[in-house]
Order: C-alpha cells, then structure tokens, then sequence
C-alpha cells in the first residue's frame, strides 16, 4: 500500500510523478482514465529530473489515490513532486511499504 | 502472351504473404504523419510514437495472456530474442534439456554456449514424424538442469510440442518457448502454460514485417542485455536500464515496423486464432490427403489433426527437392522451399539429412483453390519424372 505525507486538501495544486520511463507513464495514463482521475502527460519538468521524458501532472489533492492506484499495479514512481505556489517543487514521500 | 495466374504462396513459414490490409495502411500513414521517435523527446510526435509502441505491447500481452505487458521486449527477430534469452540466462557448466527438432536460431546459441561455456546438452527423443516424446522429461532433469528449450511448432514437419506437460514436469527448471512459427497461429498463454521465456516473431503468422519480433520474460527474472545504450529513460546515468522493457531496448526502436505488426496482431485477435486454426487445419488436412494419393511421393511429418500446425515436407522419387522446388515455381506458379529450412538438427532425426525436403507452408490467406492447384502440379512434375 502507498501513502503520502502531504495535505489533503483541495489546494489546486499540481503534483507531478516521474515514473521508470514512457511505458509506465502510459500504462499509469490508461489506468488513471480508467478510473477517471485527472491527470495530464507532460513533459518532466527540468527542476525535478534531467530526464527527456514524459510525467504524470495531477491535481494534488487526488495524490492519494494516484499513488495507490499505480502501487496496485507495481508502477513504481521514483520521483513525486509538489509545485508549490511560488513555482518550485518540493518533493514528497512516498511510502510504498 | 495469355495472362499468366498469380503465384501460389506456400513459404508462409519463412515470411507470411499477403498481410491484412491494415498492415500496410498503418505502417504508410504513420508514416507520412509522425516522426516515429518514441521516449526520446517531450513533444507530440514523440509521445505519438511512444503510444504506438504501448498500443503494440498491449494487445501482444494480450495475446499471450501476459498479465503486465511491460514484460514484452520488442527486438528486430526472433533469432535476436533467443540469443538474449540463452545468453543471459545459461551459466558456466549449467544443463540444458531441448529437442532434435530446433531451428539453428536455438541450435547455434546452444552449440556456441556448449564451447564457450561449456553447457551440458541432452535432448528429448524425436519420432521420424518429427514428434517430441515430452513424456521422456523427467528422466532426463538433473539438478542443475537450467532451462528445457524447444521449437513449439517445427518449421520443418509442423509437429507441436505439448508444452502442458513440459511445463508440469519442469520442476526448478525455466521453459523457453521458440515460437517462431506458433506465434499467431496456436494458443498460446504464458501464464497458464508456465513458459517462463516466449520468443516470437512479427513477420510470420502475426502478420507484421520483416525486421519485427521480441519475446516475454517472466516477471522475476533478470538477464542481462546483449546490447546496452541509449533508452530514452534514466537519461542522466552512463548505466543501462536494469527494468523492462528497457533494459533490452537500446537504440532507437523499428516503430513503423512495431505498428505494423501491431495491426497484424489486431487482425489475429479480431478474426480469432480458433478461425485461424480451423481454416489452416482445413488446408492442411486437404493438401496431406492429395499427397496420399501422388506415387512416388513421400510426406515427413505427423499426419493431419489438430496435433500439427500448417506446415508440411515432401520428397518426390526421381527429382531433387531443389530441382522439385524450382519446377514449381517457374512451371506451374507454386512457391515453396526446399532444402533444409535452417534446422539440420530436425533434418537429421526425420533422417532427410543432408537433401533437406520440399517445405509447402500454408497461411490464413490461402485457400483451397490454391491447395488443389498444388497437388495438380506436382502431379504433373511426378508424370515427367
């Protein structure tokens, strides 16, 4: 099970996770329309990884259960961020034990 | 000049001919419409392709009841998927259980492994019908017995392997599944078979292109790359990848190629592989009978019925298989291979070494006009003989 320390509350907030690579980021995209959570693919922002590929961009408030719902499915992420409202990312913990 | 019938096609074992029209429709609009570079950029052509070669992951796992499609590898061949699959998993001095049947795709990785690293071989007994005696596995498992690998479907005899009972009898050993020829054409479901390695090709009877294919990996098991480079992931590390698919996918991917077997594997599901089946079993079954009744004319194989794939070796009294091969084809229009199909091994236990045979291998598309058109010709080579 995953969980996440952050607030939850509906702060409009976008949190962002880097998943292994574009497979996962589509496989996480078809299970998250699946249970239709909002979410964007974006490009992963250069502040959180120098990696040139894609992100999962979702409302924070739904961290929660975007978080479980790809530990259901062995998704692993490996970087999940919070952009805070003065633009930079604070990265959270995830806790996949 | 009196216009002159098209070919008869029977080298569907080689490479399927003709595709479904989707094939070629995806693979030219892709084409003309996207760059086709996946996981190597942000931008929407790139993420296009990446969602090409998902799409093509997907329906593939689902194709071979594969639970987690990230566990499908694409690689340009079938040959190319063996060679990582018994590379990286065969140890100095392990033991290796396969059949008289296999292709050289498996024959020479085994042979270079058994020099190299000195691999143990033992092989599962082969009726002349080219029919592997699976019941003999247990008696030949030891305990450092590491992997059991066989041809599902030969290309030589069209003889099945019952994987069910390798598979009940495998103990700690791994199953590894060539199924070059199978792939598309039997039923094939990785998890309720207990194959722990699946190497397929897209150009047969998946109906996708030459330069197609890859192979299942169990979850759990690790191997390591023939080939590390760039994946478009873990950019920022000099290390290849340790996680699949990318760990096996260095260099940018065939994706107009992966699309189009893609829409071959559409096709598959859509039409069904028991009417796919069926109606090869149909051919099959025609084409043995008319061969029963040529003189002089010698079938290699097991006869018709639902334990043989469309596949099917000839010799014909008073002629070479080559000359055989090439009378059909500049006389009568009838386009099949002889020789030895790159499988001395199976050659040798159907005792057709080193001649080889006439390969007559059907396909979804064929039809029993095309069948009968076969057996009239070859009649008529055997009347001059």
């Amino acid at each position: 099970m995953s969980t996440i320390t952050m607030p939850a509350r509906d702060s409009g907030e976008r949190c962002y996770a880097v998943l292994l690579s574009i497979h996962f980021v589509l496989k996480a995209e078809q299970l998250l329309k699946g249970q239709g959570l909002l979410h964007d693919v974006v490009p992963v922002p250069r502040a959180i990884s120098a990696d040139c590929g894609m992100a999962i961009e979702f409302p924070c408030q739904e961290a929660g259960a975007v978080t479980a719902l790809l530990a259901a499915a062995d998704i692993e992420i490996t970087r999940l961020y919070r952009r805070t409202a003065g633009g930079d990312f604070a990265p959270l913990t995830i806790d996949n034990g | 000049m009196p216009d002159q019938p098209p070919p008869v096609y029977l080298d569907n074992a080689a490479t399927s001919f003709p595709k479904p029209a989707a094939v070629a429709e995806t693979m030219a609009r892709l084409l003309d419409t996207t760059a086709l570079s996946p996981g190597r950029a942000a931008h929407r052509y790139s993420l296009a392709a990446g969602r090409v070669i998902f799409a093509a992951r997907e329906t593939l796992a689902a194709l071979f009841g594969c639970r987690d499609s990230s566990r499908i590898v694409f690689t340009n061949n079938v040959t190319t998927s063996l060679n990582i699959g018994l590379q990286g998993l065969l140890r100095p001095g392990d033991h290796v259980i396969t059949t008289g049947m296999e292709h050289n795709s498996v024959m020479r990785p085994l042979r270079l492994l058994e020099r190299l690293r000195g691999i143990r071989l033992s092989f599962l007994p082969t009726a002349a019908t080219g029919e592997v005696d699976v019941d003999a596995l247990p008696r030949l498992l030891a305990s450092d017995t590491r992997l059991i690998v066989v041809n599902h479907l030969s290309n030589v005899t069209g003889s099945l392997v019952d994987l069910a009972t390798l598979a009940r009898f495998k103990g700690d050993a791994l199953l590894m599944v060539d199924a070059a020829q199978s792939a598309g054409s039997e039923a094939i479901d990785v998890t309720a078979q207990g194959i722990d390695f699946l190497a397929f090709t897209g150009h047969k009877s998946l109906f996708g292109p030459t330069g197609t294919g890859g192979f299942y990996l169990r979850p759990g098991i690790v191997l390591p790359p023939l080939v590390v480079g760039g994946t478009g992931s873990n950019s920022e590390h000099e290390v290849q990848p340790d996680f699949a698919p990318d760990a096996y996918e260095a260099g940018t991917p065939n994706t107009l190629g992966i699309a189009g077997l893609a829409a071959g594997v559409a096709f598959v599901r859509e039409t069904g592989l028991a009417a796919i089946r069926r109606h090869e079993e149909t051919l099959t079954t025609r084409l043995l009978d008319g061969l029963g009744q040529i003189p002089g004319l010698t079938v290699y194989g097991p006869g018709p019925g639902p334990h043989r794939g469309p596949v099917v070796s000839i010799r014909l009294a008073g002629i070479s298989v080559s000359d055989l091969a090439f009378a059909l084809d500049r006389d009568h229009g009838i386009l099949g291979r002889g020789g030895l199909h790159c499988a001395p091994a199976a050659h040798r236990s159907i005792a057709t070494y080193p001649e080889g045979t006439l390969r007559l291998s059907l396909g979804y598309f064929n039809t029993e006009a095309e069948i009968d058109s076969c057996l009239a010709a070859l009649d008529r080579v055997r009347s001059r003989c």
